[in-house]
């Protein structure tokens, strides 16, 4: 396990370095001037926009520029971030030509001259904490949704979870946002019992704000509640029906024969011996899933203007932001690679007759 | 041994009948409602097992051996298997009058099954050891002594350096050291009952003859009750006491074993009897019987075996032959016995 954990993670290299390199492409090559997309309506002297293609070396093969972007080629441009804190505060200028890209910890910035590793930080709390949220929801009631189908194959409540799945799953995740966001518009708007009122009353938002409040506290996951149901709805539907196809794959397996046989109870037999098979698929799927609703989280973010990372990139890609696009991207495919690493790993303590060497 | 106390005077807490047999199964019949229309697996079964006898349950595949093995432990699928008729009595004790509750403390406890394929029959994610000793735990058995015993047991059915393979997957172990275990697992409480359902068939040939062995020793240790289905004499041949012969769910002879051997009084065992190469008859050409088993959804009326039987008469496509004592300990269901016995 050990050896296979050191050539994994050795594979993440390339890995890393074509996926950037390909996203780097599709991000600098796209059509259109971001000079003039951050311009805007205003006139900008040609003299300033000169000065800003220099600054961000926009005329620079796309080859160097992913060099420098990267931190493998020498940048031309001044790097305060070699100085020390005395260096800084004696105003000592900071060198030019220094080698200072990702590699070296800096993301780039934008137009504005904020930080990439700024908006990160700012914006990855966020889309995380959404994320987990939906995780939560979709973990827990797709599983039970799941066994509960499939422990009573084409019982009503198997029917129910099937067509409503199946509903979920054909229904694009906007049009489930803006149908969630009309719902909420029409209760608020009914002559609904006050009751009800002030029984929802903080949970059903169109519109999220930053409660400004820990993760898993009750203000954060007000905030988030509806937002996380829409992001993990679709996910929700795969993980039941993955559960109930697997659950009921197993039922008639021999080793839930033998577990009956051997005189368990029904509980035990079903939990320990039908569950833990069963759940083998749904776990690895729920970790690639993980790093799925981090990056799936554009559509929903923007909907109900959660201002986390699926908000920024759509800016980003918006104002021609190549950097930020770029960083936020990135720090995703970083997530994605991290998460098949331990699901891989899940996987083969999940079910022991896989084993990597 | 175990907290919950097995008297031998009471199954699941009801008294026992001294003079009944250890186990009795009358007229025992599982239908499975599918799709495609009811499959009448087992139809009108009855046998009896006495304690320390080993009885043979031969027939052709699909002839409803192991649904019958199901129905004594109760652990048919339902749906889409139901018992239709029959009792099942252990020690005069009828275990289909019991509470799913009681029902379990008899299963794996009182009886129990060991599988065809241990492959697929233990469980993949567990140890062996954990496997079996879990049967012990779930009975108030302390972990540590329960590993004890599970090692022990281990050792009994001769797997080297049982210590060791305690911890070891299922998939780590070779095809016999599986079935093996299996073994270990259904002796772990000491049953009275042992159902063993073609244990040797996912074997190798000479593995085959080591588990039989193994299986025929502990039975006479353990002084229990087994019954080995099959749907080969020659590999029960030497293990076996009685047989009981089954043809579509149902017992067609029933007989002493070397009686049976000497000579079949059913056409059916017949047929099985040439189809199989016999060490004391080399030379003779096995000749396979004609024609499909029967189609558990359709099955003929008359005697059940009539499209293929070459003694078949008009009477046999009407009237289902009576199962009966043709000779002395030589029970039949052909209208022809007597024919088939005055040959000899
Ligand atoms: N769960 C089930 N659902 C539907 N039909 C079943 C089920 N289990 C068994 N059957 C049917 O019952 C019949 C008898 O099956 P059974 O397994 O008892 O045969 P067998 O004598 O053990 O054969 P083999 O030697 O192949 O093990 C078969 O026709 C089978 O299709
Ligand atoms: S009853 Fe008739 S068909 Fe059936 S076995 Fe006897 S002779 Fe053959
Ligand atoms: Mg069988």
């Amino acid at each position: 396990m050990g050896r296979y954990l050191i050539r994994r993670v050795l594979q993440f290299i390339p890995v890393f370095f074509g996926a950037t390199f390909i996203v780097f492409m599709m991000v600098f090559l796209l059509p259109g001037d971001p000079i003039r997309a951050l311009a805007g309506e205003r006139p900008m002297a040609p003299a300033v926009q000169a000065q800003l293609r220099d600054e961000y070396d926009l005329d620079d093969p796309a080859l160097i520029r992913y060099g420098k972007w990267l931190g493998v080629l020498p940048d031309d441009d001044p790097n305060p971030r070699v100085l020390t804190e005395e260096q800084r505060a004696a105003g000592v200028e900071p060198p030019t030509g220094t080698f200072n890209g990702l590699l070296q910890g800096n993301f780039g910035e934008n137009f504005r001259g904020d930080p990439v590793s700024d908006i990160l930080g700012r914006t990855i709390p966020r889309t995380a904490t959404l994320a987990v949220y939906a995780f939560t929801f979709e973990a827990i009631l797709g599983v039970i949704a799941g066994v509960f189908a499939g422990l009573r194959k084409d019982s009503f409540v198997d029917n129910l979870v099937r067509v409503s799945t199946i509903m979920v799953i054909s229904i694009p995740i906007f049009v489930i946002g803006f149908g969630v966001q009309i719902l909420i518009i029409a209760f608020i708007q009914s002559d609904a019992p006050g009751w009800l009122r002030s029984l929802t009353d903080g949970w059903l938002n169109i519109s999220w704000r930053d409660p400004d409040a820990p993760i898993f506290s009750l203000a954060s996951i007000k905030a988030f509640f509806i937002p996380a149901i829409v992001l993990g709805s679709l996910s929700l539907a795969y993980i039941a029906r993955l559960t109930r196809t697997s659950l009921i794959e197993n039922l008639r397996a021999d080793f839930v024969r033998t577990a009956t046989a051997k005189g368990l109870t029904r509980s035990r037999t079903v939990v320990r011996h039908l569950l833990r098979n069963s759940l083998i698929p749904v776990v690895t799927f729920l970790g690639i899933d993980l790093g799925n609703l981090m990056g799936g989280a554009i559509v929903t973010e923007t909907i109900f203007n959660v201002t986390g990372l699926g908000w920024e990139v759509l800016n980003g890609i918006r104002g021609q932001e190549g950097t930020v696009v770029l960083g936020i991207i990135t720090f995703l495919i970083f997530i994605f690679l991290v998460a098949n690493l331990v699901v891989d790993i899940l996987y083969a303590y999940l079910d022991p007759r896989i084993r990597y060497d | 041994m175990t907290t919950e106390t097995k008297s031998r005077d009471t199954v699941a807490g009801k008294p026992i009948d001294p003079d009944a047999p250890l186990l009795d199964v009358d007229n025992l019949s599982v239908e499975f409602r599918t799709d495609k229309g009811v499959v009448n697996a087992v139809n009108g079964l009855s046998y009896e097992l006495e304690a320390g006898e080993t009885l043979a349950i031969l027939g052709e595949s699909g002839s409803g051996k192991s649904v019958n093995a199901q129905a004594v432990m109760g652990i048919v699928d339902s749906p889409p298997g139901f018992i239709t008729s029959g009792s099942v009595r252990l020690k005069g004790v009828d275990l289909f009058d019991l509470k799913e509750k009681e029902r379990r403390q008899v299963r794996g406890s009182r009886m129990s099954l060991i599988f065809q394929d241990a492959l697929t029959a233990l469980n993949p994610v567990y140890t062996v050891g954990w496997q079996i000793s879990e049967m012990l735990r779930v009975r108030g058995v302390s972990k540590t002594d329960a590993k004890e015993k599970a090692i022990e047991l281990l050792e009994q059915v001769g797997i080297p350096s049982a210590g060791d393979r305690y911890d070891n997957y299922p998939h780590e172990f070779s095809g016999g050291m599986r079935q093996r275990a299996m073994i270990a697992m259904s002796l772990a409480l000491d049953p009275d009952v042992v159902i063993a359902d073609e244990p040797t068939t996912a074997l190798d040939v000479t593995v085959q003859a080591q588990v039989m062995e193994l299986l025929a020793e502990l039975q006479k240790e353990y002084k229990m009750g087994m019954i080995l289905i099959t749907h080969d004499l020659g590999v029960v041949a030497d293990v076996a006491d009685r047989v009981v012969v089954m043809y579509a769910g149902k017992e067609v002879e029933q007989a002493e074993i070397f009686s049976l051997y000497k000579k079949p009084f059913h056409p059916y065992t017949e047929g099985l009897m040439h189809s199989i190469p016999r060490a004391d008859q080399k030379g003779i050409r096995l000749e396979p019987i004609v024609g499909q088993p029967p189609d558990l959804a359709a099955i003929p009326p008359g005697c059940s075996f009539n499209p293929r039987c070459p003694y078949a008469q008009d009477v046999c496509l009407e009237e289902v032959p009576a199962f009966r004592e043709v000779a002395p300990g030589r029970f039949s269901a052909c209208h022809f016995a007597e024919e088939l016995v005055n040959r000899a």
